[in-house]
């Protein structure tokens, strides 16, 4: 069987600029968000959920930043990365599942909603600019996926 | 004066058995006898009764063995356990003794001293003692010598040992040991007397005492002070504990209050720890929720495409690639270019190829089915530490409510000053421990100065007793000096005068003795006893002399010493007094004999030389005997009186 990930690039990156302004004030130890002293990679894969379920993406302007390495990441985030993509790629109903096998695309893609997300983390915890707390989002997020809707899956 | 009445010998070296009975108390006796026939013996005979010793070199006949053993060999033939025996009769002014010294072979010998009571004798208790009485072993050599000893009286070195004689004989010997002790006894009452030195004494205590006074005045000084500290620490500490106990009852309100302050901080601690488990879980699984729709979408999709055939297993392109590596059809028949099967399998191949490729992302399918799963739990537990933070922070709620209440009670109250009270306390206990450790310290110091105080006072009082006491020991002290000055000038006086009398009479002697006295002018001993003779015509004092004055000037001493030493009455044993002397001076000594020691016993033993012989002829009957072979056994000698 081939292996998905043979020709994937090592690291995830991101824009340089948003990971020191935005992504590394979120995880300071001594910054007092929910983040503080979070994995910077997970953080990193949170803002990229956040930012495909909005559909934001947003590419490097500048130079890019090493944030974690892909091999270590677990098969669930792997899976994630890789839903990202194909949702990026979808057209309508179909999805092409021949970007999967693409790694340089699946690791950009991913690149360009954790920039995009990211910065709606930062906003979201400094600024406010969602009336909602990451924890409250999350609250409601499991709320409106029902126990019975649940059960169907 | 002592004379020998009787000597027996018997079984002694070469004497089987001899006993001489001297006729008279004075006079000169000669014994003559070839060499090897036991004259030297004879001597060493008499100071083995006497001293248990035998001084006297004797002549070694080949083929005897007398010298190794006591017991005459013709005696061991017939015993060889026969007793050696010696008996010297002796008399002493009124009284006669008996010297008896036996031994056998293996056995200690035995000495046994008697006394003549009418017709027995009476054994005595200390017989050494006896014979030190009538000639002390250390005098022997002056009494009992042989040509050679007065010969050699003056060679190098004679000083020491003539002064030594000298002395012993004279008892300054004595004289010395008593200043010793004078010195010894002095020394002892100098030290009591610098011990019991009044005036240094009771100065040094003067001294101490007053050092003491200073020290227990300082000391009691800082007694008061320390004291004064604890009484006013004490009345502070009173104060302290009185604020204390007013204060005691918001005491129960300050412990809740503590108790609460705690919980605060336990709360905190468990709302932090939540926060942040809440945040993990967050992090970790959001990403999930957020794409939880498209995941779900991706899931269906990928199920509906599998059951089309669109992502078909990958194990159908590994088949059709294992046939055409193996050139054959699933059949078994060949695959070949010519029926076009193997085209055909390969066109299959690039056909389905594509869509067996994505076969691996049917196993995205079970980890979103998983997490799809959790999301019930996910939700359960957030709800779950959402709910606990709710009721820590219910709690928090709650305990800041009664915090506040007890803070507005406490308003009033001095708990800022209770806890500085009980630090106060605190600190003032501890200087108070300090404090009487101290004074502890410093009453016991004062009672050891008190009782150093007391001793000293003791001491005083003592040496002032003991001035009488002092006064006596330096009289004694005065007396021991005045001893020891007087000692020291009557031994000065002696030895000088011991010195002139021993120069005096060995010159009478000389004179008396030699046959060209008048050639000497003078004959003296210097203070270190070096013999100093001048001879008329010479201005310097003679170093050298002939074999002749030699024997003539030892002679003269050894009679001076035996004058000096007190026992001049003891008889003189002369042995070979002509030996290594030319004839002339042979003649001389012969003549000199005679006026030797004319009023006691004078035993002479010389070879048989002619000229003795003839001097023999000239002595009286009894006084002349031949030492000779025993005919009997040959190994003996015997002694017969010669009739002159």
């Amino acid at each position: 069987m081939p292996n998905i990930d043979q020709d994937y690039p090592q690291f995830l990156r991101a824009d340089r600029e948003i990971k020191e302004k935005y992504l590394d004030q979120l995880v300071d130890p001594d910054g007092g968000t929910c983040f503080a002293g979070q994995e910077r990679g997970e953080v990193y894969l949170l803002a990229a959920a956040i930012a495909c379920s909005l559909g934001q993406r947003l590419p490097s302007r500048r130079n890019m930043i090493d944030v974690r390495t892909y091999a270590k990441l677990s098969p669930s985030y792997k899976v994630l990365i890789r839903a990202m993509a194909l949702e990026a790629y979808r057209n309508g109903s179909e999805y092409d599942y021949d970007v999967v096998f693409d790694g340089k695309k699946v690791l950009s893609v991913v690149e360009e909603y954790a920039n995009a997300g990211i910065k709606i983390l930062h906003q979201k915890v400094f600024e406010g600019g969602l009336d909602l707390s990451i924890e409250g989002e999350i609250a409601v997020l499991l709320k409106s996926l029902s126990g019975e809707q649940l059960a169907t899956q | 004066m002592i004379s020998f009445r009787r000597i027996l010998i018997q079984n002694f070296k070469r004497y089987r058995r001899v006993e001489i009975r001297p006729e008279e108390d004075r006079g000169l006796f000669v014994f003559i006898g070839k060499n090897y026939l036991g004259k030297s013996t004879f001597l060493n005979a008499l100071c083995w009764c006497l001293y248990d010793d035998q001084p006297f070199r004797e002549s070694i006949e080949k083929n005897i063995s007398h010298e190794h053993s006591l017991l005459n060999e013709d005696a061991k033939r017939e015993n060889q356990f026969d007793e050696v025996r010696v008996e010297l009769e002796i008399q002493d002014e009124e009284k006669i003794y008996l010297f008896v010294r036996t031994w056998r072979p293996s056995q200690q010998s035995h000495f046994q001293v008697m006394l003549k009571r009418g017709k027995d004798w009476a054994p005595l208790l200390n017989p050494t003692v006896i014979v030190d009485s009538l000639l002390p072993r250390d005098l022997r050599e002056y009494f009992i010598f042989a040509g050679e000893d007065a010969e050699s009286m003056f060679s190098p070195g004679y000083e020491k040992k003539l002064k030594s004689g000298v002395w012993k004989v004279s008892n300054i010997e004595v004289l010395d040991r008593l200043i010793d002790h004078i010195d010894i006894i002095y020394t002892e009452v100098q030290r009591q007397l610098a011990r019991k030195s009044a005036g240094d004494s009771t100065q040094q205590a003067v001294e101490k005492k007053t050092e003491l006074e200073k020290e227990k005045a300082e000391k009691s000084s800082r007694l008061g002070n320390i004291r004064e500290e604890i009484s006013k620490f004490t009345e502070t500490r009173g104060e302290y504990m009185e604020k204390i106990k007013q204060s005691a009852a918001y005491s129960e309100k300050i412990k809740r209050r503590e108790i609460l302050e705690r919980r605060r901080g336990e709360i905190d601690k468990n709302l932090e720890k939540f926060h942040q488990d809440t945040n993990n879980l967050i992090t970790e699984k959001a990403p999930f929720l957020y794409l939880e729709p498209i995941l779900k979408a991706i899931r269906d999709r990928l199920k509906t495409d599998e059951e089309a055939g669109s992502i078909p297993p990958s194990i159908r392109t590994e088949f059709i690639g294992e046939l055409l590596k193996g050139k054959k059809c699933i059949c078994g028949r060949a695959l070949g270019h010519d029926d076009g099967s193997e085209d055909a399998l390969r066109k299959l191949l690039e056909r389905i190829e594509p869509a067996d490729r994505r076969a691996p992302l049917l196993e995205d399918r079970y980890p979103i089915q998983e997490f799809l799963r959790q999301i019930p739990e996910i939700d359960s537990n957030l709800q779950e530490l959402q709910s606990s933070r709710a009721t820590l922070l219910h709690e928090e709620e709650n305990l800041e409510r009664e915090l506040k209440n007890i803070s507005e009670e406490l308003a009033g109250a001095p708990e800022a000053e209770i806890s500085g009270l009980e630090d106060g306390i605190r600190r003032i206990e501890n200087t108070l421990d300090n404090d009487r450790r101290d004074e502890a310290l410093i009453v016991h110091r004062l009672h050891q100065i008190e009782e150093e105080v007391q001793e000293i006072d003791a001491q005083i009082r003592k040496d002032a007793t003991e001035q009488g006491a002092l006064g006596a020991l330096k009289k004694r002290l005065e007396v021991l000096e005045a001893a020891k000055d007087s000692a020291s000038f009557v031994r000065e006086r002696i030895t000088d005068r011991v010195r002139r009398v021993l120069s005096k009479s060995t010159e009478d002697y000389f004179r008396e003795l030699f046959w060209e006295q008048e050639e000497y002018e003078s004959i003296e001993f210097t203070a270190d006893y070096k013999l100093n003779v001048k001879k008329r015509g010479f201005s310097e004092p003679s170093t050298e002399f002939s074999s002749g004055e030699k024997k003539v000037l030892g002679i003269a001493a050894l009679r001076a010493i035996a004058d000096l030493s007190g026992f001049s009455g003891v008889p003189i044993f002369f042995d070979a007094p002509l030996t290594k002397l030319g004839p002339e001076i042979e003649e001389n000594i012969l003549k000199m004999l005679p006026r030797l020691a004319p009023n006691k016993q004078v035993f002479i033993f010389n070879l048989d030389v002619e000229k003795i012989i003839d001097f023999s002829k000239t002595l009286g009957k009894g006084r002349v005997y031949e030492l000779r072979k025993d005919v009997k056994s040959k190994n003996s000698t015997i002694i017969i009186p010669i009739h002159a």
